[in-house]
């Protein structure tokens, strides 16, 4: 590999990963908002299978962070197989394998 | 041949290593609307939230009350709807925009945009102009780049980190938030989404800047679909400045030179760094710097302005419309009237909407019992929620069935009515009692009418239930 090729797949690499997390964010904010708009976490922890003591605000920041992680595994999942379908070439795959 | 090295040198500029963008300092009348724009969003963001409203925060986003305060407003979980209106409402907002002006949000209102603009301020109080800021980028490390460097960073880290707080101060109580980051006694998350909030602030600002609006942005991507031949774009105008020329070769051929200069000014105040001349691109944002970088050029060379300029593709076809004709297109029509239509009718379900919210549950204990006066009664739990912005004392009466009379219970005090203070939500027992002469069926539908005792018209939610009888004996 040449590289220009080094660079412009790191680069990709890059921009894959600040899209990946910044579309994530924006879906997760939503998830969140329409999630706790129904649900109060107060009665999610209370009936869980395991009841414990949570408070709203660890309830909500939390709840914003699973969203969160689970949109970027997600589309890191998505970045990677679809990049090994077209060509192993031209794809960088999930912006982490590239460290 | 020629074709294909083209190709190839121009797609390894697309992704070369991105180089840091020096936007050089412009003046002019758009660098001044910008710089209102700047300092009006700015202000309005971080002075907000020290806005009170009778005797509270004007604007709170109370999560861990779980309801949202805009001044007179208050919203709750239930209110989700208002919520999606909003919404619905910025984003048609946008639309409808984008077709008049084109990017103006990109320009001029655009977060991303105005937090940059700041950090490029500071980063200009300490490193000076774009070409000291290039010299010193390119000079070995010293002791006046180290501190000028630090000092920078220590600016920017400051600033984004007060934007964080500010931004923890929308949902939690602000002062007391200040005072709690600078006693250092802020803990758990509010700590947490102050440097997280902070941080996003200093990178996005600070480092990924335009990059943000070239890879990120959905908007930049999808915004061309609201243009049409009439929407306001950032222009040059190709047919009287080529072919460009600079220096002593261009006053030689005065006659046969366009008036651009080639002076490259228009590329050096480009926030995004790229050259207008060469046709509308994605990139561009239409902030107008370039305008203002090349009239000011124009002017010091005696020539007219608006060599690049607001323009339209129809304007730049030779057509000259009328601006009311402009206008009157299909798609602003459209727009505008969706605009209208959600935002009357956000009003108008906004006004309508109930200060009172209750929630029954019968009494699963027993379905009826005898009081001590030999009438039949049921027992049901009231959750009353008072959404209005006063203090309310709440009455409750009984339709549905003939004799049948309700009252709060007396567990919870003798009087007829029932206090629940602004914002609150009270829970009680009310009680509805049925003379056993009257008649009834076993088990039938009733409806319990909880009503406030102040407001313009006092409010009365009415919810249904059922009530329980002994079996008749025929």
């Amino acid at each position: 590999m040449t590289s220009t090729q080094i660079e412009k797949d790191n680069k990709i690499g890059l921009v894959n990963l600040g899209v990946t997390l910044w579309v994530s964010f924006l879906f997760a904010a939503i998830a969140t908002m329409l999630f706790f708009a129904t649900f109060d976490p107060i009665d999610i922890a209370q009936v869980a299978t395991f009841p414990f003591e949570l408070d709203r605000i660890s309830g909500y920041s939390i709840g914003f962070i699973l969203f969160w992680a689970l949109l970027i595994i997600n589309s890191c999942i998505i970045n990677w197989l679809s990049a090994q379908n077209t060509s192993s070439m031209t794809g960088s795959g999930c912006p982490q394998d590239k460290e | 041949m020629s074709n294909s090295i083209d190709k190839a040198s121009s797609e390894s500029s697309l992704y070369a290593k991105s180089e840091k963008i020096y936007p050089r300092e412009v003046a002019g009348q758009f660098q001044s609307l910008r710089w209102i724009s700047m300092y009006a969003l700015l202000g309005l963001y971080y002075i907000l939230p020290w806005v009170s409203w009778n005797g509270r925060q004007a604007v709170l986003f109370d999560l861990p009350a779980r309801k949202f305060h805009i001044f007179f407003l208050t919203f709750w979980p239930q209110d989700f709807f208002f919520l999606s209106l909003l919404l619905i409402l910025a984003g048609l907002s946008l639309f409808f925009f984008t077709a008049i002006a084109g990017r103006v949000w990109c320009g001029f209102a655009c977060p991303q945009t105005v937090w940059t603009e700041a950090f490029v301020m500071m980063e200009r109080w300490v490193e000076g102009s774009r070409a000291q800021q290039i010299k010193l980028a390119r000079a070995p490390w010293s002791l006046l780049k180290v501190r000028k460097r630090a000092l920078k960073h220590t600016l920017w880290i400051s600033f984004s980190l007060f934007t964080g707080l500010t931004f923890v101060g929308y949902f939690q109580p602000v002062s007391e938030l200040f005072a709690e980051f600078f006693k250092l006694e802020l803990s758990g998350w509010a700590l947490f989404w102050v440097v997280f909030y902070g941080f996003a602030t200093y990178g996005n600002a600070g480092f990924m800047r335009e990059q943000v609006c070239k890879y990120m942005c959905p908007y930049a991507r999808f915004q061309s679909a609201m243009f049409d031949k009439d929407t306001l774009i950032v222009a040059y105008d190709e047919q009287r400045g080529e072919p460009r020329g600079r220096g002593t070769k261009r006053i030689e051929s005065r006659s046969s030179k366009g008036d651009c200069v080639d002076c490259g000014i228009c590329v050096q105040v480009c926030p995004t760094g790229i050259d207008i001349r060469e046709g509308l691109q994605y990139e561009c944002i239409a902030c107008a710097a370039c305008i203002d970088g090349c009239d000011d050029v124009m002017q010091k060379i005696g020539l007219p302005t608006g060599l690049i300029r607001y323009s339209t593709q129809s304007q730049d076809q030779g057509e000259s419309k009328p601006l009311g004709k402009a206008l009157w297109r299909p798609r602003i029509i459209i727009y505008g009237l969706l605009l209208v239509t959600v935002f009357s009718g956000f009003i108008v379900a906004l006004s309508l909407r109930s200060s009172v919210q209750v929630d029954i549950l019968r009494d699963r204990n027993a379905l009826f019992r005898w009081s001590q006066n030999n009438d039949i009664e049921n027992s049901y739990q009231v959750r009353v929620m008072n959404k209005s912005q006063a203090r309310q004392h709440y009455s409750v009466s009984v339709s549905g069935l003939d004799g049948a009379t309700a009252r709060w219970s007396k567990t919870s005090g003798e009087s007829l009515s029932r206090v629940v203070e602004a914002g609150a939500i009270g829970e009680f027992n009310v009680l509805v009692n049925l003379p056993a002469s009257a008649d009834y069926q076993r088990s039938q539908k009733i409806s319990l009418h909880v009503t406030e005792s102040v407001g313009r018209t006092p409010q009365t939610s009415v919810e249904e239930t059922r009530f329980w009888g002994p079996p008749r004996r025929n």
